[in-house]
């Protein structure tokens, strides 16, 4: 079961091949990238473009619905030192290895009855999203005699960040993201190796109002056929007497109506656009309420495409927008690390 | 005893912490002095709860005693349950009947025994006057479930009654029929409130919660205000003025009691989208669809300090101010001539 | 419109006066406290207020104004936006070093609504300094406190030496530096 599928491990090869070839040609400072993206104080852009990545392959859904309707924890991840995707193999035994010792310890991992843990690393062509990008690594755990069902999955990406790969030196891979899905045990012993393994650092991907509200306006931009929900916005309210909490649900078509309204660029969303639907909605709100909600905090966004909260946690909904999604997560993750 | 009625006392007992185990078994009654004395209560949960099972044995207590305990665990903890207030009415011209609990009980449970059999129906009247009804409900073939029970109180000629739980939409149907017959009324709504805090519901219903409480208790300006006046000299607040005319307003609002406690309130607003002019977005006539939920422990309370802390225009919107005056924290809101309305119920 | 005027009053004797504006009255207050709580020489008197203009009925009896600082609140838009609408009631004169932008609430990056860039550009628009401060902390409120003592004093004109607009003109730039230090 440790074998990779042969097809994963030779589209992770070719891509490697790619990356090293990049990385010899590219040495440039941190420094510089920062100042190039006016990525003070981890700003966000005044633009973005929208996203015109290549349709998924025909079977991509069942490839990356492991993804779907889950609550990951985001992580933002320093570039992995002589991480190489022709060792996958070898991480998987290593790993698995790793977990079984801490259970023999029988101090970390309390599930249930005596499950036997499986770990497979495998490369996930799928997310890659441009010729010079790289695949992204997938590390799956399952309880063999429970199923086998899966029981901790955790995915490494670097989805669009392609200027990023031009600067990470060489023998570092750069994955800035890092999803994880299951029990905070397993989290905590795999994130250990990784971290001492490829001398990496992780840390929780937290999410801005300022970043938060950017996702509300684009999400709700995109077209979606089916399982339509309301654009809700759930702000908590500081400086009250008791804590106090406002959720502000938008049905879908209204919230697409006064977004269409707003955003009248084809190829990118300005940050006016953004602060205009925030301000248009804060101020219907306003006129019922007589309520400021510009002086309370944006914690949480969910719209038919993904929910997103500002600690980190993020439940993607909707295969058809998936890349623009990672893309849009690898970006803080990336501003995160610089 | 039935095995039935053997583990629902028994997990019953497991429900009720430690410190309360001692009264609620007294107030339930079922044991003797000495059968009280003979229970130990520091050993482990599952031992006293099996102690319990073998006395219940002992005295041959029924399903009616075990639910019994429910009611008298259900009432101490009573606001671990969400309450939804409902509001029955007479036609023009009924006569007022003379009510007694006897005959309320009796027609209760005829009414609802009429067209289920497998039921089972406990009363119990607490010393706040209120009667616990607790109905377990079954089918025509399956016996009544007593883990998912509906609990109702109820006050003497009042037109309020309190549910908790949701139950089927048949059974809260024969429910309702129960209730109008017994307490001799002709017609049943709910109110659109709802709450975890049944006394506040109470509080807001039964109007024992007085808003202008200021006319009665008139606190000087001066000491009120000390916790600000009391800083050092060479601090000069510049708006006074503007925070004692917020306090004021939101005084007339809120009053300066307690407030009753709410978990929630929701707005439903399908009103136009309106921006400021120069913002130039979406100028529709269609309603706006949203759904406005403020929640917190203490809802009121919440609301009551936005405006002093800055986060909202003194007088705060009617449609806040009016829950407890309306009796309601579920409401529609739709685009009139003249400003919003929310007269209609919530569907 | 009324405009506060920086030099609509003769000075007090021996004492200087600060003007704190912003929506956040508990950060008000104690920074208020702190800065009293520092040793002086002459007497200080801090006016609060959320919003300029002034309620006029005061003007009487208000002593002049030395120095002016804007509080905003980096967690608040609202915040923002009732400075920068308070910022039109301020005559011209006051920019000639008498005003100061203080940024609280920037270090918990996952909770600001505010733009950094946007409280920067503000305060260039201006042509006045900004002070980034976490008033939680109490050794970064004391030493703010002791920032804002300093520029007041240069700015009632009890350090000799030095002027208003030479100082922040000098704060600006090793702010501006600094900035894009970063």
């Amino acid at each position: 079961m440790e074998r990779a599928p042969t097809e994963d491990t030779a589209s992770g090869r070719k891509t490697m091949g790619h990356g090293t070839n990049f990385i010899s040609t590219a040495h440039l400072s941190r420094g510089r990238i920062s100042l190039k993206r006016g990525n003070l104080f981890g700003h966000t852009p005044a633009k973005r473009r929208i996203l015109q990545t290549p349709r998924m392959q025909e079977n991509a859904d069942a490839r990356i619905g492991f993804l779907l309707r889950k609550q990951l924890t985001l992580y933002s991840v320093t570039p992995l030192y002589r991480f190489s995707y022709d060792r996958l193999q070898e991480y998987s035994r290593q790993l698995c290895f790793v977990i079984a010792a801490e259970k023999q310890k029988g101090l970390a991992i309390h599930v249930e009855g005596d499950l036997k843990l499986k770990v497979k690393f495998s490369s996930l062509s799928v997310l890659k999203t441009s010729e010079k990008g790289q695949a992204g690594v997938l590390i799956q755990v399952t309880a063999e005699n429970a199923g086998p069902k899966v029981v901790w999955i955790g995915c490494f990406c670097c989805t669009c960040g392609d200027d990023i790969l031009e600067t990470v030196m060489e023998d570092f891979t750069c994955f800035p993201l890092f999803l994880v899905n299951g029990a905070e045990s397993l989290s905590a012993i795999i994130g250990t190796w990784l971290q001492q393994t490829f001398d990496c650092s992780f840390s929780l991907l937290t999410i801005s109002p300022l970043n938060l509200a950017w996702m509300a306006a684009m999400w709700t931009g995109y077209k979606i056929e089916h399982h339509k929900r309301a654009m809700e916005l759930t702000f908590s309210v500081p400086g009250t007497s008791q804590p106090l909490d406002i959720s502000y649900a938008i049905h879908a078509e209204d919230a697409k109506a006064l977004w269409d309204s707003i955003h009248t660029t084809q190829q990118e969303v300005r940050q006016e656009q953004v602060n205009l639907f925030m301000d248009g909605l804060c101020y219907h709100f306003y006129r019922h309420f007589k309520i400021y909600l510009s002086a309370t905090r944006l914690v949480k966004v969910s719209t038919s495409v993904a929910c997103v909260h500002s600690d980190g946690k993020i439940k993607i909904l909707h295969s058809a927008y998936l890349m623009e999604i990672l893309a849009l997560m690898t970006e803080l993750a990336i501003s995160q690390i610089l | 005893m039935d095995e039935i009625v053997a583990e629902y006392i028994r997990r019953t007992v497991l429900r009720i912490p430690r410190s309360e185990m001692g009264r609620m078994l007294t107030t339930w009654g079922v044991f003797s002095e000495n059968q009280l004395q003979s229970i130990n209560l520091h050993q482990i949960k599952d031992k006293l709860s099996q102690e319990v099972v073998q006395l219940c044995e002992e005295n041959g207590a029924t399903i009616k005693h075990a639910a019994n305990l429910d009611i008298i665990y259900n009432y101490t903890y009573r606001d671990k349950k969400v309450w939804t207030v409902y509001k029955m009415t007479k036609e023009d011209g009924d006569e007022n009947v003379v009510f007694n609990w006897v005959d309320f009980k009796n027609r209760f449970k005829a009414s609802l025994r009429l067209l289920l059999k497998n039921v089972t129906i406990t009363f119990k009247k607490f010393e706040d006057n209120s009667m616990w009804i607790r109905i377990a409900w079954g089918t025509q073939f399956k016996k009544p479930n007593q883990y998912k029970p509906t609990y109702v109180v109820y006050h003497s000629q009042t037109p309020y009654v309190f549910i908790s739980h949701s139950i089927f939409k048949n059974c809260r149907v024969l429910l309702f029929q129960a209730l109008l017959a017994a307490a001799n009324y002709s017609d049943i709504h709910e109110m659109d409130l709802r709450s975890r805090c049944l006394d506040s519901l109470k509080d807001i219903v039964f109007k024992r919660y007085n808003q202008n409480v200021e006319t009665f208790n008139p606190q000087p300006l001066q000491e009120r205000n000390s916790t600000l006046e009391n800083v050092d000299p060479r601090i000069i607040q510049e708006d006074k003025n503007k925070k004692e005319t917020i306090r004021k307003i939101n005084e007339e609002d809120f009053g300066n009691g307690s407030l009753p406690k709410l978990q929630y309130a929701q707005y439903k607003l399908e009103t136009v989208f309106k921006s400021k002019p120069e913002m130039g977005i979406l100028n529709d006539k269609e309603p706006f669809r949203c759904l406005v939920t403020f929640s917190s422990p203490h809802l009121l309370e919440a609301l009551k300090s936005l405006a002093p802390a800055g986060l909202a225009t003194a007088p705060l919107s009617r449609l806040l101010t009016c829950i407890v005056p309306e009796a309601k924290n579920s409401f529609k809101i739709t685009e009139k001539k003249s400003g919003f309305s929310h007269g209609l119920p919530d569907q | 419109m009324s405009t506060l005027a920086a030099f609509g009053k003769l000075p007090t004797l021996n004492s200087a006066t600060i003007l704190l504006v912003g929506t956040n009255e508990i950060f008000q207050q104690q920074l208020a406290e702190t800065i009293l709580q520092e040793k002086q020489d002459l007497k200080i008197n801090i006016h609060l207020a959320d919003s300029l203009p002034l309620p006029p009925e005061r003007d009487h009896i208000r002593p002049r104004i030395d120095l002016i600082v804007f509080m905003v609140n980096m967690q608040s838009k609202h915040s923002y936006s009732n400075i920068e609408a308070s910022l039109v009631h301020v005559d011209a004169s006051f920019f000639l070093g008498k005003v100061c932008f203080l940024a609280t609430g920037a270090g918990r990056l996952n909770q600001i609504s505010i733009e950094v860039n946007a409280v920067l550009k503000l305060a260039d628009l201006y042509c006045s300094p900004v002070l980034f401060c976490e008033l939680e902390c109490e050794k970064i409120r004391i030493a703010t406190a002791q920032r804002l003592l300093r520029m007041l004093r240069i700015c009632a004109g009890h350090m000799s030496g030095v002027s208003a607009l030479s100082f922040s003109s000098l704060m600006k730039s090793s702010i501006g530096d600094s900035s894009f230090l970063a």
